[in-house]
């Protein structure tokens, strides 16, 4: 290799420029510390809520599903067959 | 530089102008350690969350370059038992971070390529020895500012940086690397 003082200079410099990430020439990216603790307990209470939210609808879906299945075989419960009956035309010959 | 806590914009104007003063010698610290861009910068700026954070903490830091560097340089001693490296930091890869869609895809691959041995071959070299490398060209610091960053007067720095750079032009030649990729 006949390398001169100056070609290396410009390999040594290619190289770190390269290296050297961009996000050096911006501003730090502040990390809000007054926001960051009631925002993490708000989002911490939404997804309980949501969690509560879809525990309800799970159980109502499957109280409804067990509800049509007992439907089937004719509804026995007094509540049941007081909903269902209004919407049950008797069978006529 | 004295700085004791300041408080609301006057904190934050200052520390703004402390990680744009800084930033690049706490990231060729980090660098030096690593020879990782992408590592490097995460040690840099979790040292100056930690700088700011303890301003929130009320904490009085007399010197904080030198608070920061002393932070940074545990940081990249601390790295390698982070849970960050454990959860799959990739290893060092060579040259991911070479930016330059300029480049023809040849030039491109031959450019990657001698990049890849000069890599090698800094991590041969001292980390101090990477440190000075690192700030004066990826930087372009001159003697007195290398000097004041690394606590050496510039004489020392031209000494080391005239060595550093013999060593690597013997160790490029050794490898068959041209110097003009």
């Amino acid at each position: 290799m006949n390398a001169s003082p100056d070609d290396l200079d410009q390999l040594l410099r290619d190289y770190f420029r390269a290296q050297a990430p961009h996000e050096l020439a911006s501003g730090f990216p502040h990390p809000e510390p007054a926001r960051s603790t009631p925002l993490r307990k708000s989002s911490l209470a939404r997804g309980r809520l949501v969690l509560a939210a879809c525990v309800v609808a799970v159980l109502l879906g499957f109280g409804y599903m067990l509800g049509g299945t007992g439907s089937k075989g004719g509804p026995t419960s007094a509540s049941f067959s007081g909903s269902s009956a209004t919407n049950v035309k008797p069978h006529r010959k | 530089m004295s700085s004791g806590p300041p408080s609301g914009d006057a904190r934050r104007a200052e520390f703004d102008a402390l990680y744009r003063r800084f930033n690049r010698e706490v990231w060729a610290l980090a660098y030096s350690r690593w020879m990782d861009a992408e590592i490097a910068l995460d040690i840099a700026q979790e040292a100056f969350l930690r700088l700011w954070r303890a301003w929130e903490a009320g904490e009085d830091i007399q010197n904080p370059r030198a608070w920061l560097m002393r932070v940074a340089r545990n940081l990249a001693e601390d790295h390698v038992k982070s849970a960050f490296r454990r959860n799959g930091t990739q290893a060092p890869q060579l040259m991911n971070g070479v930016r330059g869609p300029e480049w023809l895809p040849m030039q491109s691959l031959e450019r990657e390529e001698t990049f890849a041995q000069l890599h090698a071959i800094l991590k041969e070299l001292s980390e101090s020895d990477r440190q000075l490398l690192t700030l004066r060209y990826a930087f372009d610091y001159d003697a007195a500012e290398i000097a004041e960053s690394l606590g050496i007067n510039a004489t020392a720095v031209h000494m080391r940086l005239s060595r550093a750079r013999q060593r690597l032009a013997e160790r490029l030649t050794a490898a068959g690397v041209t110097t003009n990729p």
